[in-house]
């Protein structure tokens, strides 16, 4: 199918149902499991009745926070003014569950690896989680705001080291990562661009957790970063990252590798990178776009994603309609390789299949195992069962994969009479249900 | 410890000696060898053939070779760990924490160790010990962050830490043993949750694992026919019939995290029940036993304790953190050796850096520069490297640094087969740590 969209600009463009493809409860599961990380069958049907366009319109946009929700996160704000590293995974998580829209939960867990930035060496937890709060409200806004933030964040100068940069001591690490990692790429700067962009933020300090513009360490004299001269300070530098096409190529590339799937054609790449820097970096503009596109719905973008840990966890649980122990499963995630507030490095996780290994792999069986518990506990636990507990395996399977299970194990699940519990810590331990 | 418990652990230790060992070479048990002393100029007067003989009883294929790091985190007070029991400069810099001359265990006639590691005597005894003195690297930093990162990427430079040695050694692995060898358990990472940095950089994040439990599969509560059940969970994810792409990549991963399970099933059958180890770190050194018991292919394994940063008051505290080091590495040197498993495994003990060699006035010790590192394994040769700390200096003075510390870490690599290239850049000297 892939094969038939000849140029970027093809896979780009809108989505149409029954030309393209069907639109049909398989594509709106997949909408849901991306953008909401999963929904439960009564979602999932309305999804089918709003039809793609609506449907993209209504889940990739983070309204307002109000209703029983607003109820739920003013019950936990009392928590959060000194809480322990646990504590603010728990909330997380309790966040990514109950928002109605989790698409800001979602873009603030890609922002959280693509600015990774670990407790580990920060030591302040409520830096941390104070640093996710801002990926949660600018996330979905304009990148370029959101990276002057980011620059101005304490747990990010604690974590890259700007207090060390200093008017006669100028320390690199920020600048590189800025240009590496945040921004550019590899291969769109210089070494002369970090060692001047070190020197541009030089004075950008934190002290007792806020930002603090040190001018005495600041260093005013000419620069010279990626083409732009002068007294540059570190505003204009981001400026300078900003107007490169490399840029909105590399943030942009990056949500589309996340969100859409892992292999885009390089020309896609480009045209993405345009559509971003057109739109002044509107960051829920460009996710509209992504989501709506045919390459979105298209065989190639289905089920071709590994579930992070945390992915996995919460997709089931919201699927399943499932509550589960928040504060115990932010440690079974850490276990699983996703710890919350403390990504492995500042290049954030690796993800893909370098989630699994025989450990984490038993570890998301034992996770499976508890939720299937949880499920049979549920009051009302939908699909309901058929008799005695014995589950309805076909409204399971249709539910979890779309139907869509390899040949012949449909079948030969089906035909026992296997308990409920049996039945989802199978269904959720197949190889299927690691994939998004 | 007096010198009857001494002697018993020594009679203990040649008795733990397995008679395949002694036999390898007639008429001399590998201990009287060492006990001679040189055993490498023995070694060059043996002919070929039995010098093989010797190395191979010490020593495993390359590739089952299996390197324990256990880092002791907060700066181990080297001073106070390998003890100069006959320089008066030690007991002048030291009023209140120098160990007076009868109550360490002595290693030779100026050096000894803390009594809290006296477990550690048979293995030193035995030659399976090496002491590396003033290890470190130029210009100390004495943060503990810093230092440990400088430990972990084995860089000393500013470029911002990304990987560390250990994960990159990983990825070299990975690189060299292709793509679908993906559910193994190369690198492994023991208690803590969290990775530390020398594990970074790996294409598969290092597993850590708290209990053997972590392998185990578990059915959820009231699942009933278990054997059944599992059978049937097994054959759902790992058949790859008409499976394509990720998902069938998934099952073959699967496939082998299935066997690690069972694999660890069974030995754990095997164990025979008793006391178990009681202290955090005894007990993680034994869940690395039975993983290289059970052949999943581990290579690495990463352990930590905690501790050891006694800036006050250290005396009693530092005794407690060794002591639970020497009975756990003790204990652990007991495990592999029960399992046939001591040739093969090697491990590292080190710390960010030693402390300041004048105590302070709250009764601890402040952050310093170099220290000593342990290499311990059957493979190990026994003894002293690097240079005894010269404390001649002013106050206010360090343990210098003599013996880099990438050196150690580029001998454990040569020692595992692996190239450190990569790992641990820039050229530096081996260290006749193996036999």
């Amino acid at each position: 199918m892939s094969a038939s969209w000849r140029t970027a600009e093809e896979a780009l463009a809108p989505f149409r149902p029954d030309i393209d493809g069907p639109w049909d409860a398989g594509s709106a599961s997949h909408l849901l499991r991306r953008t909401c990380f999963g929904g439960t069958r009564q979602e999932r049907d309305q999804v089918l009745r709003w039809g793609p366009g609506a449907a993209v319109n209504e889940l990739v946009a983070c309204p307002p926070i109000e209703g029983a929700y607003a109820s739920v996160l003013e019950a936990l704000s009392p928590l959060l003014s000194a809480g322990s590293l646990e504590l603010y995974r728990s909330v997380w998580l309790t966040r990514m569950l109950r928002d109605p829209r989790p698409m800001r939960e979602q873009l603030a867990l890609f922002w959280h690896g693509h600015f990774a930035t670990s407790v580990a060496k920060v030591r302040g937890p409520h830096l941390m989680a104070a640093q996710v709060d801002l990926l949660r409200t600018l996330g979905p806004g304009r990148f370029g705001v959101l990276l002057g933030a980011v620059a101005r964040d304490p747990a990010m100068i604690r974590w890259l080291d700007g207090n060390g940069n200093r008017a006669r001591h100028p320390n690199e690490n920020f600048a590189r990562e800025l240009l590496e990692l945040f921004c550019l790429g590899v291969g769109h700067y210089e070494e002369c661009d970090v060692r001047d962009a070190a020197r541009a933020f030089s004075g950008w300090h934190e002290q007792d957790g806020r930002f603090r513009f040190n001018a005495r360490e600041h260093d005013g004299s000419d620069k010279l970063v990626l083409g732009r001269s002068g007294p540059l300070d570190g505003d204009d530098v981001l400026a300078a990252c900003l107007e490169r096409p490399a840029c909105a190529e590399h943030v942009g590339g990056r949500l589309f590798r996340h969100f859409v799937h892992a292999a885009p054609s390089p020309e896609l790449v480009t045209l993405i990178g345009e559509h971003y820097l057109a739109s002044g970096y509107d960051t829920l503009a460009l996710l509209r776009e992504l989501f709506a596109s045919r390459a979105f719905f298209d065989a190639q973008a289905r089920r071709s994603l590994v579930s992070s840990p945390v992915a996995l966890a919460i997709g089931a649980a919201r699927t399943l309609g499932l509550r589960p122990d928040t504060s115990e499963l932010g440690t079974r995630l850490a276990d699983l390789g996703q710890a919350l507030y403390e990504p492995p490095s500042v290049k954030g996780w690796d993800g893909g299949l370098a989630w699994l290994n025989a450990a984490t792999l038993i570890g998301r069986m034992n996770l499976a195992a508890r939720f299937a518990t949880s499920f049979a506990a549920l009051r009302k636990p939908d699909p309901a069962p058929l008799r005695d507990g014995v589950a309805d395996l076909g409204a399971l399977i249709d539910l979890l994969f779309d139907g869509e299970l390899p040949g012949g194990l449909r079948d030969r699940l089906a035909s026992g009479d296997m308990p409920l519990t049996q039945a989802i810590h199978i269904l959720l331990s197949l190889p299927e249900a690691q994939l998004s | 410890m007096n010198e009857e418990t001494q002697d018993r652990r020594r009679r203990d230790a040649s008795a733990h000696c397995p008679p395949t060992r002694a036999h390898a070479l007639p008429g001399l048990t590998r201990r009287e060898i060492l006990k001679a002393g040189a055993a490498l100029q023995l070694l060059a007067l043996m002919p070929a053939g039995l010098a093989h003989t010797f190395r191979n009883v010490c020593a495993a294929e390359p590739g089952e070779r299996v390197l324990v790091v256990v880092q002791l985190t907060g700066g181990n007070d080297g001073l106070n760990t390998v003890i100069p029991f006959a320089d008066d400069r030690y007991h002048r810099a030291r009023p209140v924490l120098a160990l007076r001359p009868e109550r360490v265990v002595r290693l030779s006639d100026h050096l000894g160790l803390h009594p809290a590691l006296g477990a550690l005597l048979p293995h030193w005894d035995e030659g399976c010990m090496a002491v590396v003195q003033g290890v470190g690297y130029p210009d100390e930093n004495r943060s503990h962050f810093r230092s440990m990162e400088i430990w972990h990427t084995a860089r000393t430079d500013d470029s911002p830490p990304s990987a560390g040695w250990l994960g990159l050694l990983a990825a070299q692995q990975a690189a060299d043993a292709g793509p679908d060898a993906s559910s193994e358990l190369p690198f492994v990472r023991i208690g803590g949750r969290d990775l530390p940095l020398a594990l970074a950089g790996a294409p598969r994040q290092a597993p850590a694992l708290q209990s053997l439990s972590d392998l185990s599969i578990t059915l959820p509560a009231g699942t009933d026919r278990g054997a059944a059940a599992r059978r049937l969970l097994q054959e759902a994810c790992r058949s790859p019939a008409s499976r394509e792409g990720l998902a069938a990549r998934i099952a073959v991963a699967d496939s082998a995290a299935f066997d690690c399970a069972q694999r660890l099933h069974d030995l754990a059958r095997e164990e025979p029940a008793g006391d178990g180890p009681t202290t955090p770190l005894a007990r993680a050194l034994a869940l690395s036993s039975q993983l290289i018991g059970a052949r999943l292919g581990t290579r690495v394994i990463y352990v930590t304790q905690d501790g050891y940063d006694t800036h006050a008051r250290q005396e009693r505290s530092h005794e407690l953190c060794l002591r639970e080091l020497g009975e756990a590495l003790d204990d652990f040197q007991g495990r592999l050796r029960r399992q046939g498993d001591d040739g093969r495994v090697t491990t590292l003990v080190f710390s960010e850096f030693g402390r300041r060699v004048e105590e302070n006035a709250s009764g601890g010790t402040d952050h310093g520069a170099g220290g000593p590192v342990f290499v311990l394994g059957r493979a190990v040769k026994g003894g002293v490297l690097g240079i005894d700390p010269d404390l001649s200096g002013d106050r206010d003075t360090d343990v210098p640094v003599g013996v880099d510390f990438r050196s150690v870490y580029v001998s454990l690599t040569d020692w595992l087969g692996m190239p450190s290239t990569l790992a641990v850049p820039g050229d530096h000297a081996r260290l006749p740590l193996f036999a």
